[in-house]
């Protein structure tokens, strides 16, 4: 099944190399089928225990980060469709350049799926270097000097991540190998069973290099600053799929370090992990606030929700642990439908200044609608996930840091201030004039409506798949 | 039936009036098909109420999971009843009226649109009444906040609305985020989100932590019913708002905000410290005070019914304070008598204030004015609107024979009787609120002579106010049926009452529906001097305990609003005879108006609203401190002085020293860390070698 | 004997890859400094061989080969390939920090290198005593490269460098990771400094320089 669900977008790249028909079609019907094969995998893994085979080790938290990037790369997939129809100004993209599009979209994909695929920490760095390798020209796919400084700096600071996480990994196996228990290697499940015996003194090194080295990619602050830059600028479904699956892959193999990390130092590692979430909460409120771009604005508020993942993990009780999950798959669900929504505003008014667009409800009304429902989603409002999730969160922070929870709080009111006043005055308003004809496909639309689903279901009902296993993964890492 | 079935069917019907929205063609069809929906569904709602009520309290209704915040509860007792009626017959009213209001919307804005957000709004309004836990109450509350919000920015192609609704969306948000500390505090010390959960637990919970949900909660709700440095985004707010919307607002929100308060504060933590009763009495009679002088300055009808909300939240506050205060000095029948009379302003606000706001709404129907110096005139073209607004007007200013009456005196008498108290600082600070909200009445009577003779006496200021045509009969059926509930409410309090015993019990751990109707109709003997005074009146007709309301002491005052209906026309009917007998013969004589010496009276002349509140102006200019400003106009292209004016304006202190200095410190606090993204690649990886020498120089210390 | 000698051969390694970074502090010349990467990993090939014979693992000969034939050979090759000749022809002029200010950061960080990694050496672990904090030091001044050079060849040397920092820090502590990981690695540098390549090609059609920390078009 695994094999399966990797096989099928890297088919799919193979193919766009080869032709450019039926591209778009060919890559949503591909996508939605990983998606259906990785419910699949989900539910044997919910309903059986880890598997574990070859190189795959697929627990609970696999699955349902699995599932994650999987419901995102579909979702983007489809939009996609849609998005390279227009997206030169009202031209589609054709030809070679269609062909290189789908061709990294795809194998983009592969990359981001493999990682929670995967048991060995080794392999899944090298997983999360492809992740990386294969998206930096989808960043730079405008191929502007703008475009092209975003992919630099992407790739830079991410490659530095990169090294500083590789640190961490060989240090950790430095630790195995003088560890009393005969254990020597990489593989997730014996570490975390073996963290209690590991080095505290070498662990704490390895905890701060992994957080600093893979926290670059999950978008923590102040690791962070490559991601306003590359989210901006990547066309708007690689955005969501930044956005939505990429952080949230990379913030699971920060998970992974993380929790051997805590079950080998405890409160150092959970204060450790306190500050990286704060001072991602902190500095993305300040830059959304202030923020003209949307495209921008809605990549900080990514740093925003990494942080409060990260708070999450830092509270550290099964609620806590739980709610931080819950709310990596809902943030995943609820920026990537956000960066559908500026897609289409982008590629409507062609413009990604906040001032310069107005009156979206009555010139792209659906759009204006989802753009209005998910920022206020976004922003913490029920009915949705995000809300469930930042309660549940909260809760288990009053309890064991409450001022950090406290400070949490007042910080997501300040970013409800700035994305909700940023959101109004684009929805809202008479439309300018000079607002040229153009029509959003079915495609776009189609995408941004399965995401709506997903973004309210999960705060109004408890999900069929989705709650047994992050209860199972909660407690994986829980240690229960 | 049973009552769950009634409300099912009623969640249904609003369910299906939004959904139908999305298939209706039409504007006139989807106003008719989307508030037809809302009248049965509130009518549905309210048999569901009476069947429940008759059943007893403490109903479980639904329940729900969602992890992992546990179990989702529609559990209602008397409290949350008596708001949820409250909640259904105001729909009622706002309902009726928007299926004509709402045609003046179709040409411009997608009426659909509000049809689904106002049913989904109803059943967000009837889940956060009858919520039987936190987690409930707050999603529900919140979405709550999130539709008004919607709805107010209905206009959405005015910045000024918008701007408005999101002033609105903040506020409450800053608020829900103190609700969400105040809610998470008690899951964590008492281990419950559900209300009988916590109210068990409550005798545990430590004294900080039963203080700072006090104040949480407090600030929490205080915005959505305008507690006085909270309350500045009410007349902005109220004014954007359709006018039906504004009527829901402060009918039904702003009650419900009085519902949390009630819940959150009264019933859940238990005993209270004295100063919890002080902190509401002192800040309810500031609010009182200071919302209604705000309220004469306005001359916008809705930004002015608006602050006098603010001024009758200021009026429940010092009831519930009262309760608090008495329930602390363990005077449970007073504290009762307190708390009914709390609820019982509570519902009459509800009542008239929607009276009024629909009122405003006929007005600005048919002239497109909200400003009442643009106005005058309209009792000519408009009778019955006019008519319901009088009403309106008199219930708010507190006189008989309407229902503010009856709530606003018992308020002060509850004041009064503060000499049963043993210690001396609650007894000053009970005179002292009384004092106020004595002047509170005062002031409220000017504001609403002013509202009521600008609008509709005189001659019409401007031409829209001329052309003004009678509302349509939707419209008056939805402002007849609140005028006749504030008269119902006036002059039959005794059937009220024992009503409000119960959900007044949970407030005050006591009752005091016994003393308050006193039973002289089946022991007359036992109430002698009251029967010698006339409470005997309608025995046998009425049914209920008794005509007279009595402040639990018959010695110490009483009075019956239903005897005053009957007493007060006797009198004015007494005293035109007596005219007629010794007054001699009238002579009536007609003439022009006196227009200063000019040849014709222009509408101009015209005593202006602003001039009638003047006075006020300036005997309390300390407070108001108005910024004068001298404006000067110059020809657009030479530097040519056209004219020169003086400019007055008054900003409320919350926007002066609130509002403004918090949206700046933000701003300057966020630009102080603007550059850490200056753009430099060169800086952003110098931040990860410092943090990784840092992180090294960490781990080996 | 012949182990004495090589871990002698070892420490005179280690100093000649600290002293060349130091060196590369220093150097404008943008040819010098891929040459001078070139020669770094040829060390650095060296010194894992040399681990390789002193432990007796000897997979880490072929780590030694993937360095020479990688990074010894095929980066510096496409890097001056890929690069136009006038960038290549360039001499860096704004250093951040001025050459004297640059080492006198450099010494510093190596101390700090020598202090924690001294920390973490399990007793008895001579190999690591001897180059971990060699490598931790390469790969802090590596970084500091990075923040220290506006132009985009340096920083990709300095990007570089840190990475053989890193593997040299897996050669001396872990003996090289697991075969998989080691080529995924290799591959991963070999595809990532191509690509950063051809983004410096693009930088300098579209925003006609190659000077990244002169690029400030996204901020805020």
């Amino acid at each position: 099944m695994a094999e399966l669900i990797l096989l099928m977008p890297l088919a799919a790249s193979g193919i766009s190399i080869c032709t450019d028909k039926f591209l778009a079609g060919l890559t949503a019907l591909v996508q939605a089928l990983t998606l259906a094969f990785s419910l699949v995998l989900a539910w044997r893994v919910a309903q059986y225990g880890p598997l574990n085979y070859g190189w795959f080790y697929i627990d609970a938290v696999g699955a349902l980060f699995l599932l994650t990037v999987a419901v995102v790369s579909c979702t983007a997939a489809i939009y996609s469709a849609g998005y390279v129809r227009s997206a030169h100004d009202g031209a589609p993209i054709t030809g070679a350049s269609l062909r290189r599009y789908y061709v990294q979209f795809n194998l983009f994909t592969f990359a981001m799926l493999l990682i929670p695929l995967l048991g060995n920490l080794g392999l899944v760095w090298i997983a999360l270097e492809l992740t990386t390798l294969t998206s930096v020209f989808l960043v730079g796919f405008e191929y502007t000097g703008r475009a092209t400084e975003a992919a630099w700096k992407y790739l830079i600071i991410s490659f530095v991540g990169a090294m500083l996480g590789l640190w961490g990994l060989v240090l950790l196996y430095y630790c195995t190998v003088h560890a009393p228990a005969a254990y020597q290697g990489l593989e997730w499940a014996h570490l975390y069973r073996l963290a209690g015996s590991l080095n505290p003194q070498t662990m704490k090194i390895v905890l701060l290099l992994c957080l600093i080295g893979y926290g670059t990619r999950a978008g923590l602050a102040p690791m962070h600053t490559w991601l306003p830059d590359a989210h901006g600028e990547a066309p708007s479904p690689v955005s969501a799929l930044l956005s939505g699956a990429k952080t949230t892959v990379s913030f699971y193999v920060v998970l992974r370090f993380y929790f051997i990390a805590v079950r080998s130092l405890g409160a150092t590692a959970q204060h450790l992990m306190l500050f990286f979430g704060l001072l991602s909460v902190l500095i993305a409120a300040a830059f959304i606030l202030q923020q003209q771009d949307y495209k921008r604005m809605l990549a900080y508020s990514t740093v925003e929700h990494m942080g409060i993942a990260g708070l999450g993990a830092a509270f550290g009780t099964p609620l806590a642990i739980y709610g931080m999950l819950f709310h990596l798959f809902n943030h995943a669900v609820t920026k990537s439908n956000l960066f559908y929504a500026a897609g289409n505003v982008l590629l409507k008014y062609r413009t990604r200044e906040i001032l310069r667009v107005k009156g979206l409800l009555k010139s792209l009304p659906l759009t204006g609608v989802v753009f209005l429902v998910a920022v206020l989603a976004i922003a913490g409002l029920p009915p949705s996930g995000i809300f469930v999730s930042e309660l549940t969160v909260l809760t288990a922070g009053f309890r064991t840091y409450p001022g950090a929870a406290v400070a949490l709080l007042a910080l997501l009111a300040v970013v409800f201030f700035g994305l909700v006043r940023s959101m109004y005055q684009m929805v809202f308003g008479p439309p300018g004039g000079d607002v040229p004809e153009m029509g959003i496909s079915n495609w776009n639309n189609l995408a941004m409506a399965l995401s709506l689903l997903l973004i309210i279901l999960p705060g109004l009902i408890a999900l069929p798949l989705l709650h047994p296993l992050l209860n199972a993964a909660a407690a994986v890492f829980a240690g229960r | 039936m049973t009552g769950q079935t009634w409300l099912l069917i009623m969640t249904a019907v609003s369910l299906l009036g939004a959904l139908l929205m999305a298939v209706v063609t039409g504007g006139r069809a989807a106003v008719v098909v989307s508030m037809g929906a809302a009248v049965l569904a509130s009518l549905f709602g309210l048999a569901g109420a009476v069947t429940l009520a008759l059943a007893g309290s403490g109903v479980f209704l639904a329940a729900a999971v969602l992890p992992p915040l546990g179990t989702l509860l529609l559990r209602p007792d008397g409290l949350s009843l008596l708001f949820f009626v409250l909640t259904m017959l105001i729909w009622l009213f706002i309902s009726i009226f928007s299926l004509d209001y709402l045609q003046k919307f179709i040409p411009r804005y997608n009426v659909r649109g509000f049809g689904a957000l106002y049913n989904i709004l109803f059943l967000a309004l009837a889940v956060t009444t009858l919520a039987g836990d936190l987690v409930t109450f707050l999603i529900a509350w919140e979405v709550m906040t999130a539709l008004s919000y919607l709805l107010i920015v209905f206009e959405h192609r005015n910045p000024e609305t918008t701007k408005a609704g999101f002033f609105m969306l903040v506020m409450s948000e800053t608020g829900s985020v103190l609700l969400i500390a105040a809610f998470i505090m008690l899951r964590i010390h008492t281990g419950h989100f559900d209300f009988a959960g916590i109210a068990a637990a409550a005798a545990s919970l430590p004294a900080a932590v039963k203080n700072a949900v006090f104040i949480l909660a407090l600030l929490g709700f205080g915005v959505k019913v305008g507690i006085v440095p909270l309350y500045g985004w009410f007349p902005p707010a109220y004014a954007a708002a359709p006018a039906n919307v504004a009527a829901v607002l402060s009918g039904v929100t702003l009650s419900l905000g009085v519902y949390g308060l009630c819940r959150v504060i009264l019933d859940l933590p238990g005993a209270a410290p004295l100063w919890w009763g002080l902190v509401l009495l002192v800040l309810g009679a500031l609010t009182a005070i200071l919302g209604i002088l705000y309220a004469l300055m306005e001359q916008n009808l809705k930004r002015m019914l608006s602050l006098s909300s603010v001024e009758n939240t200021g009026l429940i506050l010092v009831g519930l304070g009262a309760a608090m205060v008495y329930r602390t000095g363990g005077l449970y029948v007073l504290a009762a008598l307190a708390a009914i009379t709390a609820l019982y302003h509570t519902i009459n606000h509800a009542v008239y204030k929607t009276l009024l706001f629909l009122g405003a709404g006929a007005v600005e129907f048919a002239t497109g004015r909200q400003d009442m110096d643009g106005l005058g005139g309209l009792s000519r073209t408009m009778p019955y609107t006019t008519l319901f607004f009088l009403v309106g007007s008199l219930s708010i200013a507190a006189l008989p024979p309407f229902n503010g009456f009856v709530s606003e005196w018992l308020t002060l008498q509850t004041l009064l009787l503060s000499f049963h108290l043993p210690d001396v600082l609650p007894r000053v600070v009970m005179a002292a609120a009384g004092v106020i909200l004595a002047l509170t009445a005062a002031l409220a009577i000017t504001c609403f002579v002013k509202a009521c003779g600008t609008t509709f006496l005189g001659r019409a200021r401007r031409p829209e106010a001329a052309r003004a045509r009678e509302a349509g009969p939707c419209m008056k059926l939805g402002m007849a049926l609140p005028a006749v509930a504030c008269l119902l409410l006036g002059v039959l309090p005794t059937l009220v009452i024992p009503r409000l015993n119960g959900p007044a019990s949970i407030l005050a751990g006591g009752t005091a529906a016994q003393q308050m109707v006193p039973a002289v109709f089946s022991q007359p003997e036992k109430f002698k001097d009251l029967v010698m005074l006339g409470g005997g009146f309608l025995r046998g007709i009425l049914p209920a305990p008794g005509a007279v309301v009595v402040p639990t002491d018959p010695g110490f005052s009483s009075i019956s609003p239903t005897y005053l209906l009957v007493a007060l026309p006797l009198m004015l009917l007494l005293g035109a005879a007596l005219a007629r007998i010794f007054g001699g013969r009238t002579v009536q004589e007609k003439g022009p108006v006196w227009a200063g010496g000019e040849e014709r009276f222009d509408p101009a002349q015209q005593y202006t609203g602003t001039a009638y509140s003047n006075p006020v102006l300036v005997l309390f200019g300390s407070i108001y401190r108005p910024r004068v400003d001298l404006v000067r106009h110059y020809h657009a292209q030479n530097n040519f002085r056209l004219a020169t004016g003086y400019q007055r304006q008054i900003y409320s202190p919350a926007e002066r020293y609130l509002y403004r200095p918090a949206v700046w410190l933000l701003y300057k606090g966020a630009g102080l860390l603007s550059w850490i993204q200056s753009g430099r690649v060169n800086q952003y990886v110098a931040y990860m070698l410092l943090l990784l020498a840092g992180a090294l120089i960490y781990a080996v210390w | 004997m012949l182990y004495a000698t090589a871990l002698k051969l070892l420490g005179v390694l280690g100093a000649l890859l600290l002293l060349e970074t130091l060196f590369m502090l220093a150097v404008r010349q943008m040819r010098g400094i891929i040459r001078l990467y070139a020669i770094h990993s040829l060390l650095l090939a060296i010194s894992a061989a040399v681990v390789g014979y002193v432990t007796g693992m000897y997979h880490l000969y072929l780590v030694a080969g993937l360095t020479l034939l990688f990074k010894v050979l095929a980066i510096p090759y496409s890097l001056e390939r890929v690069i136009h000749d006038t960038i290549l022809e360039k001499r860096e002029i704004h250093f951040v920090f001025g050459v004297p200010g640059s080492l006198l950061i450099g010494g510093l960080l190596c101390l700090l290198a020598y202090f924690t990694s001294i920390r973490l050496v399990y007793p008895g672990d001579t190999l690591a005593r001897l180059l971990l904090s060699v490598g931790a030091a390469v790969a802090l001044l590596g970084l500091f490269i990075m923040v220290g050079r506006q132009e985009a060849v340096p920083q990709i040397s300095g990007l570089l460098i840190m990475e053989n920092g890193v593997i040299l820090i897996a050669v001396v502590t872990a003996f090289g990771l697991p075969l998989i990981a080691e080529f995924g690695l290799f591959l991963d540098v070999l595809v990532g400094a191509l690509l950063l390549g051809v983004l410096v090609m693009r930088l300098q059609r579209h925003n006609e320089t190659t000077a990244v920390g002169m690029l400030r078009r996204l901020k805020g």
